[in-house]
């Protein structure tokens, strides 16, 4: 087990290359200059050639490749191009904003799937179970641009029990948890009650029954373990997308996450914001993706780790 | 192993894993910073709450160089020896008056009695220091391109006087030295300046996030001190959030932030009696632009044809619910300099059919579904740019061309249009007070990377001209100049012009002396008061 | 019995919408690039019986010509990146070791990248249509399979059922698809049916970032993005392909639980 969790770590290594590597080629690659995009369609005067100097982008690329891996080995992840900061500084800064919203949206999108998903298995094709589906088919259509203004305009402007947007107590976080969880929440649902509806039929659960435990035990006990392994894999999957992917989330609610300043970044080829946010991501998304392999092992003891 | 136990340890392994994840969820709230409460709505009397739709990329006025980063540098934390009125003309500001001796000599007089937030007077050093700084390569402003090789010295002939000499006679200096003076002392000091921000300007720089810039009186103002005690700029990316912040009265001010759909709801009703819309004609200006050095493209017969087969009134009315005007050039009728009587290709589609047929591009089958000939359109992913390009689109289908609409993202678009890899783009320009401009678009040594002449358009006359209006200082003759530009330009087409949107504020009514300016700048904000 | 009627109706309306997108040049009442501004976001009436979007054009004639499109991106790319990402899925969790590092780590790189990033660069150097959105898609859809399944895999492959088939010695390739896939086969059908509408979302991101097909290209993904400015004032622009991409959905799992009912050895009983 130690030595399985050394050999991933290790491993991690290459893979947080491959990522930097794979980044900074596609990010260079794409056409788009990022003194004219910083500069944009005003009536100014400037001079570009010395700003293009100044940011070192007029050397072959494989010498920026060289002296941004050698910044990265010294832990260094450049300045951003445009607020003239420390890359990691923008990062940490919304970096909290980021998690905050992400557990939210699993808060959420668990409350919501891990009922239904059981009680709709446990009485397939029930009234609790077609209401379920019909639930989650409305989840998984609706658009977060349109749920995200739906419940502004319920809880918000009608009701006012909730603040509109920005980040600050929990109650600015709801909303937005909502908006971001419900998709999750919906495919969770009906991910859950489709393996446990295929557990019950194993022959263990039905040994289990047969022996007379009650039900309840009988899910608990068996059904359930075995039928998270998806919901763990879901959790581990989503987390670079919640991290990075919540883009239009955070634009409604004016969250200031990782999603809108990589978005930003890309679109204005800030090159070393990019890199270095999808460098922070991706380091964070491998980390937990190595606990959910772990967390088979300790939900399914079955599931043997080499 | 007994059921029972098993099943306690599958209960409290489950029950652990989901508290595990409340938990970490309290402990990532606790780690906030205690954000503002409840009751945002209800604001301090004397707050004024403005709406952005972007952050500004950086509030050092060495580097900002988008819309919001300048406006709130140049007019609220700092202050510009010049500024440009309400009437776009040069006004004195730390200036109190200048004199030009000769072509190439500026003296400027300076104001008494100024000093930065941190109390230090403001004295000719630092405009000095303001101009060498952003010349000095080492700054690396984008800015020191503006200055390089025009001014050749500065002087400072007194604490309060300072002289500039140019090089050559530049007929836009004035307005190229429209940015915030720098204080020399926490500069060359060596003091934090990008988290300090300190200035002379009316409002003292109190602290910037990804979400909201915050800013407080300058009660030592050399002018009258500011109307309102706090100014909070909320950045709300999305419309319809910032619409409806509105509905709920959490923003005081949006300038031009709104679309025409949102607009319209300020008519009647609880908003109108909270708002009130202000609406002036602008100075920025969409345009069509042809490539000249494509094949098809450098048939003046042929952009001619496309101009007669646009109905831009059509678009005016439908697509922006008549805020703008029709435009006749890149400078708006607000500017002195704008020639109204230049050549205006009006919206006559049997016109526009002849003129093809002239230029040999003859219908194939009459009413059927053939197409004369297909050209290419490239713009950005805009929504509003491309919306209005498939009006266009739908438009020159009726005289028989078929307009290939492509649409990119910006980087990527961008470097296209730069690089000449297209037949025709629409796309606008901000911010357009000064006629030099003409230079920068139509001159021929101007062809990308040097300039932003990206249709390529080349004309030894309109060269000559643009030269001319570079070196001639008497206003006069200048406008002179501009017209027969903007004449050649208007009939040589390498633009078709469309419209200068109109300005439009929408203020609370509990915020007076709001006044806009054709820049939609932040010029007034001193002089508001919030009730 | 009750199951089988809702895959039938699921059947029946998916086979409703493709007719409607194969047929939708003779049956649908209005040219979908018709455009009629001054009839710009009209309520549905009896002529036009779902509105009129900015541009005046008739929304249901839209959504039928959309079909065609936002069907076959999500219905392609679902199968594509499916087939891919259940194969790599299988290989990997079930032979483990290296194969399974390799593959793994792979799709980790990926996961771990920003879909959008590489959505920009694959349309911003391929050029931006369909083709290259249905391209960019499958190269993100595929990992989410292939984790999935790996995961199902390594849960399944113990169990004595495999551990008998492999002492009986069955090959590889027969295990797994004969006793292996059919055993995981259900979180599989969830994901895919589900993805359709993902995809079809997605696409809507995209052309929402100008990155779909060219702008005024009929596809649900490009009307729910375009409905979107106008929610508040007009939301019958963005309700009508949101429904059609509700229904698809649900017309696909439904199909989707009568496929397993029919694949899966052990799920026949109710």
């Amino acid at each position: 087990m130690l030595l399985y969790i050394i050999r991933r770590l290790l491993l991690l290594i290459f893979v947080l290359f491959g990522v930097v590597t794979l980044v900074f080629m596609l990010i260079h690659m794409i056409p788009g200059d990022p003194v004219d995009i910083m500069l944009g369609d005003h009536a100014i005067a400037a001079d570009r050639k010395l700003l293009t100097e100044n940011l070192g982008l007029n050397q072959p690329i494989h010498l920026q490749y060289a002296s941004y891996m050698a910044g990265i080995l010294r832990g260094n992840l450049g300045i951003s191009i445009h607020s003239k900061r420390p890359v990691t500084d923008e990062i940490l800064e919304r970096f909290p904003a980021s998690v905050e919203l992400m557990f939210g949206a699993m808060v959420v999108a668990l409350i919501m799937a891990l009922p239904l998903g059981i009680i709709s298995a446990l009485k397939p094709y029930g009234i609790i179970d077609n209401s379920s589906m019909l639930i989650s088919f409305l989840g998984i259509s609706i658009p977060n641009f349109w749920l995200g203004p739906l419940l502004i305009i319920l809880f918000s402007i009608q009701l006012d029990w909730l603040p509109i947007n920005e980040r600050g107590g929990i109650e600015h976080l709801i909303l937005p948890s909502i908006t971001l969880g419900t998709a999750m929440a919906a495919m969770l649902s009906r991910m859950i009650r489709a393996s446990l509806l295929e557990v019950l039929n194993e022959e263990y659960v039905r040994n289990a029954r047969a022996k007379g435990l009650p039900e309840r035990k009988v899910i608990l006990k068996h059904a359930l373990r075995n039928a998270l392994i998806p919901v763990i894999t879901i959790i581990g999957l989503q987390v670079g997308v919640l991290l990075s992917g919540a883009i239009i989330t955070e634009a409604i609610f004016d969250w200031p996450g990782l999603g809108s300043l990589l978005l930003d970044a890309i679109y204005s080829r800030n090159y070393p914001l990019v890199q270095g946010c999808i460098l922070f991501i991706a380091t964070i998304y491998v980390l937990v993706n190595l606990l959910t392999d772990l967390t088979y092992a300790w939900v399914d003891p079955r599931v043997r780790l080499e | 192993m007994t059921y029972k136990r098993h099943l306690k340890t599958a209960l409290t392994r489950y029950v652990c894993q989901r508290t595990g994840i409340i938990a970490l969820f309290l402990i990532a709230n606790l780690l906030l910073p205690p954000g503002p409460g409840w009751g945002e709505g209800a604001a301090y009397a004397a707050e004024f709450r403005v709406g952005l739709e972007n952050a500004p990329k950086t509030l050092d006025p060495r580097y900002a160089t988008d819309a919001y980063g300048m406006r709130i540098t140049q007019h609220l934390i700092f202050d510009t020896l010049v500024t440009l009125g309400y009437d776009l003309q040069i006004e004195p500001s730390l200036a109190t008056r200048w004199e030009t001796p000769d072509d190439t000599t500026y003296i400027f007089h300076l104001k008494d009695g100024v000093t930065f937030h941190d109390g230090t007077p403001f004295t000719a050093e630092d405009v000095k220091f303001t101009f060498e700084h952003l010349m000095d390569e080492t700054t690396k402003s984008p800015f020191a391109g503006t200055y390089k090789g025009k001014i050749s010295r500065i002087e400072v002939l007194d604490p309060k006087t300072i002289k500039f000499v140019l090089t050559q006679p530049v007929a836009s200096f004035l307005t190229s030295i429209i940015l915030p003076v720098l204080p020399r002392h926490i500069i060359e000091g060596g003091q934090d300046f990008p988290t300090t921000l300190i200035g002379t300007g009316p409002f003292k720089f109190v602290s910037q996030s990804p979400t909201d810039l915050r800013f407080e009186a300058n009660k030592k103002y050399w002018e009258d001190p500011p109307g309102c005690d706090r100014i909070i700029f909320k950045v709300v990316k999305d419309e319809n959030t910032r619409f409806l912040k509105m509905k709920k009265e959490e923003i005081d001010l949006l300038v031009n932030a709104l679309s025409s759909d949102k607009i319209k709801f300020f008519a009647s009703g609880a908003l109108h009696k909270a708002y009130q819309v202000i609406e002036e004609p602008g100075i920025s200006y969409n345009y069509l632009a042809f490539n000249m050095a494509d094949e098809k493209m450098k048939d003046n017969t042929l952009r001619q044809a496309i101009a007669h087969g646009i109905d831009v009134d059509e678009i005016i009315k439908y697509k922006l619910a008549g805020h703008a005007i029709r435009a006749r050039g890149l400078l708006s009728p607000v500017n002195w300099f704008s020639e109204p009587d230049v050549p205006v290709m009006v919206y006559d589609p049997e016109k526009a059919r002849q003129l093809l047929d002239k230029a040999g591009y003859k219908d194939p089958d009459g009413d059927g579904p053939r197409t004369r000939l297909t050209v290419e359109m490239k713009t950005s992913n805009n929504a509003e740019i491309t919306a209005i390009a498939r009006i266009i689109q739908a438009q020159l289908l009726k005289i028989g061309i078929h307009m290939d609409l492509k649409s990119y993202e910006w980087g990527t678009f961008y470097g296209d249009i730069k690089s000449g890899n297209f037949q025709m783009t629409s796309m606008r320009w901000v911010g357009v007070t000064e006629p030099d401009f003409y230079y920068d678009l139509f001159h021929s040594s101007q062809v990308p990377p040097a300039g932003r002449n990206r249709g390529r358009y080349i004309n030894a006359r309109v060269d000559d001209l643009v030269q001319q209006g570079r070196v001639t200082l008497d206003p006069d003759a200048r406008k002179r100049i501009y017209s027969k530009i903007q004449t050649i330009v208007a009939g040589e087409l390498p633009y078709i012009s469309l419209w200068h949107l109109n300005n439009v504020s929408v203020v609370h009514r509990r915020v007076k002396n709001y006044r806009q300016h054709p820049m939609a700048g932040f010029f007034s904000f001193k002089d508001i008061r919030v009730e | 019995m009750f199951q089988s009627k809702w895959t039938y109706i699921g059947a029946v309306i998916i086979a409703v919408f493709a007719l409607a997108a194969i047929f939708a040049p003779w049956l649908a009442p209005y040219n979908p690039y018709d455009m009629r501004l001054a009839e710009q976001l009209s309520l549905p009436t009896l002529e036009h019986f779902m509105g009129q979007d900015a541009n005046g054009v008739d929304i249901f004639s839209r959504l039928m010509h959309g079909a065609r499109i936002s069907l076959s991106v999500g219905v392609i790319v679902v199968l594509i990146s499916g087939t891919i990402g259940i194969t790599m899925g299988l290989v990997s969790g079930y032979y483990g070791g290296w194969p399974d590092t390799i593959l793994m780590r792979l799709v980790d790189i990926l996961m771990a990248f920003p879909g959008l990033l590489l959505a920009i660069a694959l349309v911003s150097v391929l050029g931006p249509n369909i083709l290259n959105v249905v391209i960019a898609l499958t190269v993100l859809g595929w990992v989410s399979f292939a984790r999935l399944v790996r995961g199902q895999v390594l849960s399944v492959k113990e169990r004595e059922y495999i551990q008998a088939a492999r002492t009986s010695g069955q090959s590889d390739a027969r295990i797994m698809v004969v006793h292996i896939f059919p055993n995981i086969l259900s979180p599989v059908i969830v994901q895919a049916t589900f993805s359709v509408a993902g995809v079809i979302i997605a696409e809507s991101s995209l052309s929402f970032l100008g990155l779909g097909a060219p702008p005024g290209t009929p596809s649900w993904g490009a009307m729910l993005s375009e409905g979107k400015q106008v929610i508040l004032e007009a939301p019958h622009v963005s309700i009508f392909p949101g429904l059609a991409i509700m229904l698809v959905v649900m017309a696909f799992n439904f199909l989707g639980d009568g496929l397993r009912d029919r694949f899966d050895p052990k799920s026949t009983i109710n």
